[in-house]
Order: C-alpha cells, then sequence, then structure tokens
C-alpha cells in the first residue's frame, strides 16, 4: 500500500514522521535507523511511500494506492 | 561454512600487508578487537554497536534476542503496582511477602533473599510447641462416656470411660512429633488409646495402639486433616491412668501469604486477611516452586483499579488446564463493561477479556509456566494480548476506570477462583508497547519461559581501513540481515535479492588503479545481482562489478560490459572474488584463478546509493556477503599476500 506525494520532500517528511514515531536510532541517538521505508519515484513523475505498517490517521487510510507504477531505472545496468 | 573465530590465522593484518581504502568484515582485520558493525533488532528497533569478538562470542544474537536485557521492569518503567518473590525493583529494598505459618498462626515479613534463601521455609518450619503437657491446663477438655458396668478413675475421678481431647486443633499438613509419657492401671481387656481426632469426621488415627501398660510414646506425623489429641480409655471395667511431659512439635508446617507486598513504591500491596482464602507460599514444609499457589479457594486482593485505556500487565504464571472458569488476574470490572481480564482460562482455552467482552482473545491453553502480556493504549493501537512475547491478539481501544479493587487469582468480585501458581505481576498504568520487549526479556531471562527468535539488521558496516568510509542503511526495510530467527546468519550478511543494500559511495575515483577482495556466498544463481559494486555503467561506461552473478555465471563486469570478463560457472558455494585493475589491464580471480584480462579505464561513474548488495537501486545481490577490501591502488605486489590472509581465515580453497 502506498501514499503518493507530488514533492519528494513530502513524502521524506512522512517517512520521518514514521520513524520518530517508532522511535528509531536516528532520532533517539543521531545514528542509525532513520526510515521505515524510502520514498520511490514512480512513473507518473511523483513520489510513492510504501507505507505497510505505518501508523496511518484516517484520511492517509482513504488515500491508499494499492499498487504503482515505478520509473523504470536508468537502466538495469546489465 | 561455519563461522571461524576472529583472530587472524596468518598472524599478519590486512593493513600489515598494504593499507585499504575501505574494508568491510566481521573479523580484526588489523587485530584488536574493532567495532565491525551495528545492529537493529527487529523486536523494538534498539540499536547497538558490535565489535569482531561478539560476533563469535553469541552476544550479538544473544542481544537480538533479549538475554542481555539485564533492566529489572521497575527500571525499565515506573510501574503502578508490582508483586514478586524476587527483586523487580533496584530502588525497593522492603519485604516482598509476609507469611502465617499453619503451626501456630504467627507471620513475618520477608525479604526477597528471605524467599531464594532458606530463611522463610526455616522459619516456617520451627519446631513449635503447640500443646502444654498436663491436663490442669485449659487447652484440655474431659468427658466421660459412661456405661454402667465400667468403672474408671482417671485424674478427676469418677466412673466410664474417660477421654481427654485438646481443644487446640493442630492443622491439615502439618508434620508433627508427638511425645508423652502414660502410667496406666488397667483392668482387664481395658485399653488406653491416645489417637489424632479427625475434627471434620470423627476418624482416628492412632498415636499408639490401644493396649494395657504404662509406655513412652515418641513419634512423628503429618496430619492429614484438621486434628485434636484424644486420651481415652474404654472396656473391661476400670482404668487408672494418668500422662505426663506431652510435647506436639510442628516439624513441618505450611506457609501462607498473608500479603504479597508492592514493589513499585506505590504501597499497592495485594492481601488477604481471611486464613483459610490465603494462598500457599510453603506447602507441607517446602517452598512452592512457581511462585505463590492458589488452590481454586484462594485469592489476594488489590486495592485499587486503573484506567483500562492506558494499561499493562505481564503477568507469570502456571495455570493447569482444568474445567469451569478460572481467573488469573482481574484488574477489571464486567459489569461495567471495564473488563481487564489477563487471563482468564475456560475448560482448556486461555483467554484476555477486555472492555464489553470475556473473549477478546482466545488461545489453546497450556500449563507450562507462561508469561502473559496485556497492553491497552495509544501507542499499541488498542488492546493487545501476548503470550511469551508473541501477539495472540488485539481488540479496539475502551477507556474508564472500574469502581471495583482488582483481584489476584479470582475474578474481580471474588467469584471463579483459580488453581495454580503465580510467579510475578508487574502492572503499569500507562501503554508499554515500545518497553514490552525489555520488560519481557528480564522476565524470560529469569525464569527461562522461552526462546526467542528474533531478526537483527546491519545499520552500519563499519570501515576497519581507519578512513571512516562506513558502509550504511538508515532505512528499515533495506537493511540485510545478520540475526536469522534467533539465530547468527551463519555466511556473512544476508541479502535477500530483495531491496537490501548498503550504501558505500565513492570510495575510489576513478575504475583504473584499483583493487578488490570479496568474499560471498550466492543463495539464488538465476537471480542477476551485484554483491560488490564501485562504479557504474552510466553515464561514463565506468562499471566496477566484482562478483557479479547473471545467467548462471560469475563475471568481473569492467568498463563497457557487465560481463567482461567470465569467471565461471555460479553456484552457491563461498568463493573469493579478486580484481586488480593497473594503469594498463584489468584482471579478475576466482578462488585465485584468473578468469580473464582486459584493458584499463580511466573513468567512472558515481552511484547514488548502494554499491554493496545493488547497483543504485536495482540489480539485487541474492547471497551473503562476508569480506570486502578495496584499495585504490594496483594490488598486483600484495595480491597473493592478501589472498593469503583471507584464505587462510575462510578456508575456501
Amino acid at each position: 500500500m502506498y501514499l503518493i506525494y507530488d514533492e519528494l520532500t513530502d513524502a521524506e517528511q512522512r517517512a520521518d514522521e514514521e520513524g520518530q514515531y517508532r522511535g528509531y536510532s536516528f532520532w533517539l541517538n543521531g545514528v542509525g535507523t532513520k526510515w521505515l521505508t524510502s520514498p520511490v519515484q514512480t512513473a507518473e513523475g511523483d513520489y510513492a511511500l510504501e507505507v505497510s505498517g505505518y501508523n496511518l490517521s484516517e484520511v492517509e487510510y482513504d488515500a491508499l494506492h494499492e499498487t504503482i507504477t515505478l520509473l523504470e531505472p536508468e537502466e538495469v545496468d546489465v | 561454512m561455519s563461522r571461524i573465530p576472529y583472530t587472524n590465522k596468518v598472524g599478519e593484518t590486512i593493513g600489515s600487508i598494504a593499507d585499504p581504502a575501505a574494508a568491510y568484515s566481521l573479523r580484526a582485520l588489523n587485530g584488536g578487537d574493532p567495532m565491525v558493525a551495528r545492529v537493529r533488532r527487529s523486536s523494538d528497533d534498539a540499536e547497538k554497536d558490535f565489535t569482531a569478538s561478539d560476533m563469535d562470542s553469541g552476544s550479538v544474537a544473544d542481544w537480538v534476542n533479549g538475554k542481555q536485557d539485564t533492566t529489572l521492569p521497575c527500571d525499565v518503567a515506573s510501574a503502578a503496582a508490582a508483586y514478586s518473590l524476587r527483586s523487580v525493583n533496584s530502588n525497593y529494598t522492603g519485604s516482598v511477602v509476609r507469611v502465617r505459618r499453619s503451626s501456630d498462626d504467627a507471620e513475618k515479613d520477608f525479604t526477597a533473599s528471605d524467599v531464594s534463601g532458606v530463611s522463610l521455609v526455616n522459619w516456617v518450619n520451627s519446631a513449635v510447641d503447640l500443646v502444654s503437657s498436663d491436663l490442669s491446663d485449659s487447652t484440655w477438655t474431659e468427658t466421660g462416656l459412661g456405661t454402667a458396668t465400667f468403672s474408671a478413675n482417671a485424674l478427676s475421678g469418677g466412673t466410664g470411660p474417660r477421654q481427654v481431647l485438646s481443644n487446640k486443633v493442630f492443622p491439615q499438613g502439618t508434620k508433627v512429633r508427638v511425645q508423652i509419657n502414660l502410667t496406666a492401671n488397667l483392668s482387664n481387656n481395658t485399653q488406653l488409646g491416645v489417637h489424632f481426632y479427625n475434627v471434620n469426621n470423627g476418624s482416628l488415627t492412632a498415636i499408639t495402639s490401644n493396649g494395657a501398660a504404662s509406655r513412652n510414646i515418641d513419634s512423628e506425623f503429618t496430619l492429614t486433616a484438621d486434628s485434636k489429641i484424644r486420651i481415652r480409655a474404654e472396656g473391661g471395667t476400670t482404668a487408672d491412668w494418668s500422662f505426663s511431659n506431652l510435647s506436639v512439635t510442628s516439624i513441618l508446617a505450611d506457609g501462607h501469604v498473608t500479603t504479597w507486598y508492592d514493589q513499585s513504591g506505590n504501597g499497592n500491596n495485594a492481601t488477604q486477611s481471611t486464613a483459610s482464602s490465603q494462598p500457599k507460599i510453603v506447602d507441607g514444609g517446602v517452598l512452592v516452586s512457581d511462585g505463590i499457589e492458589f488452590d481454586g479457594a484462594q485469592m489476594l486482593d488489590i486495592p485499587t483499579s486503573w484506567d483500562i485505556g492506558s494499561l499493562s500487565s505481564f503477568l507469570t504464571a502456571a495455570v493447569p488446564i482444568v474445567g469451569g472458569n478460572n481467573f488469573v488476574l482481574d484488574l477489571g470490572n464486567s459489569a461495567e463493561n471495564l473488563r481487564w481480564i489477563a487471563p482468564w482460562d475456560n475448560v482448556g482455552t486461555r483467554r484476555f477479556g477486555y472492555a464489553d467482552n470475556d473473549s477478546v482473545i482466545a488461545i489453546s491453553a497450556s500449563s507450562n509456566t507462561t508469561l502473559y502480556t496485556a497492553i491497552a493504549g495509544s501507542t499499541a493501537g488498542g488492546f493487545n494480548g501476548f503470550a511469551n512475547g508473541l501477539l495472540q491478539g488485539t481488540a479496539s481501544l475502551a477507556s474508564g476506570t472500574p469502581s471495583s479493587t482488582s483481584r489476584i487469582g479470582a475474578r474481580y468480585d471474588t467469584q471463579n477462583p483459580f488453581t495454580g501458581s503465580i510467579s510475578e505481576i508487574i502492572i503499569y498504568n500507562s501503554d508499554q508497547s515500545s518497553n514490552r520487549f525489555k520488560i519481557e526479556s528480564n522476565i524470560n531471562n529469569h525464569y527461562g519461559l522461552y526462546t526467542n527468535t528474533n531478526d537483527g539488521f546491519v545499520t552500519t558496516w563499519y570501515d576497519q581501513s581507519g578512513n571512516d568510509n562506513h558502509a550504511t542503511q538508515s532505512t528499515a526495510g533495506s537493511q540485510p540481515k545478520i540475526v536469522d530467527g534467533g539465530v547468527l546468519v551463519s555466511d556473512g550478511i544476508d541479502f535477500d535479492g530483495n531491496n537490501r543494500r548498503l550504501d558505500m559511495i565513492d570510495i575510489v575515483s576513478t575504475i583504473k588503479n584499483v583493487s578488490t577482495f570479496l568474499v560471498c556466498k550466492a543463495n539464488n544463481i538465476l537471480q542477476t545481482g551485484a554483491p560488490l559494486t564501485l562504479s557504474r555503467n552510466d553515464p561514463n561506461l565506468a562499471r566496477h562489478y566484482t562478483g557479479f552473478i547473471t545467467s548462471n555465471n560469475f563475471y568481473f563486469g569492467y568498463a563497457e560490459s557487465a560481463t567482461e570478463i567470465s569467471l565461471g560457472n555460479a553456484d552457491t558455494n563461498t568463493h573469493l572474488f579478486s580484481t586488480v585493475t593497473g594503469e594498463t589491464t584489468a584482471k579478475g580471480w576466482l578462488d585465485g584463478i584468473l578468469g580473464g584480462t582486459t584493458s584499463a579505464t580511466d573513468t567512472y561513474s558515481a552511484l547514488s546509493t548502494g554499491g554493496i548488495g545493488s547497483i543504485n537501486v536495482t540489480t539485487d545481490y541474492n547471497g551473503f556477503i562476508s569480506e570486502i577490501i578495496i584499495y585504490d591502488s594496483d594490488q598486483s605486489a600484495n595480491q597473493a599476500a592478501i589472498e593469503a590472509n583471507i584464505n587462510n581465515h575462510y578456508d575456501i580453497y
């Protein structure tokens, strides 16, 4: 399940909030784990955050997307 | 491949051969005991740094599984009430229990060390003189049961069978020593007997068989019922008898809990003022093995209750599977729909009751000692019930403080008392979800209830070169694994081929004059993967892929081709991949065997993420990585020594 953001910074901020809620080491000690999941860019040019396991608000539950189309990596690199 | 102790077998360090630009391993590459990895444990997301010696001592798995959590429950967080026979609060030095002994109803307080040592048991079993030695004492009642044909002269004269019966009742379960001197002058067929007389049904247990002669008695008995002593002459025609030096001394007794002291410091002592309702801590002279024993008619009262919307309880108990309903801990009130039953047993099904529902969670019953945890609050997101650390179910959050007090060993209204034993109860009037693992680990470490099977993930693989090129992963979902199901991963760090990587960026600035040494083991040879990438294809055709696996083959990917140098068929064995690029040539080896040579190129394309386990966010490696050593120089002259050092440790080929 995903939340979609127009801006990367907004997606990162939501990841920050979840990391703080979970009490990850980065937010307690300044080092270590910061996020549960990282934002990824979609084929539509916005940013998706995989939020399974997140502590979501009711508004966020209503805004969930089941699937997304990821932006193709620049190349497979092989 | 079994883990080999970290001490370098060759006796030399990697650094003494040549100083790397970056070096990652779970062994000490340069001697000493350096920090090698930072690990996050899945249970509570706590993190800790570990050294090379930790990797071989079992310390990593122990920490991940909570075995190093020594902080007492009341030191982890402030408890509302805490009952145990061990110390659960380093700031509490008072007694843990008050005990009444069955022999003479004396009571005494005991500390945790008294309970675990011999003081409690010795006091309960103290020899106590239970009765005085002659009939002039008011402890005796003389009765005459006369018949017309019998005459007897006991102390007070008269006719008929003479009987004296102690007023003192000696309690069931007490082991006593009875000493008495009998003097008898009996007519033919007259008999004098001394018995324990069962006050419930009048049956007799002979202390001495009926007989005619004077005699001395010294015997031990364990009383199977509440009993008085009876001395009686009957039959025949006359009996002159008396006794002296009667002594009844308790040898072994029971100890009953009148108060289970609250170690939280809040004074919420659990009490029971009715003797028959007091649970047992010493049974027949022996300390109860699983804490405090409840026999189905016993309970303790807690003088308060708490809001069920922000509450946590940790109960360690052994609950046999018996018939009927058995309530072990009730902090709520069902009449007010403010239940907190954690748990109760209903004919072999263990249940948690919460709010308006007696059975929000139902689990299979076990008669083994189990840790039952219940937590409600905003962090929990509702009501969660656990058994031995594993979530058993959830329910929606409710709130409210019951008007009744709480109960240990029965329902809040004293109904449905339970049979079993309780070792410990810790109650917090707050949501302890974030501390649950620490609290449960401390309890489990003390009582040895269950084996944890948690995971540990690498957040940092420390660079041992001294250049601080630490490989990191700050996103939990992308961290590779080092402890799997409670067990240290045996072949290094586990990259599962699904979005697991460590960021190692810009270790080199060109793919010319670079040397790499990689120890890894593929887990899935059908999945294309890049265990070590120093430079990528785009935009400068500057690949540097060590140990690259695709199309069932190993490669050294270099410059314009990911499959520039073939290293042979892929397999799932541990291998040492070596690459050395100089001024003009680039070469790749597998286990010391040259795979091929190509032209070196002075170019570079930086990664934005990954490097260990991926190329950026693609080409995820599915396998185990033990060691990576990177030189920003041509190490042809030292290659053999470096490979020998590595192979001597891992015994690869």
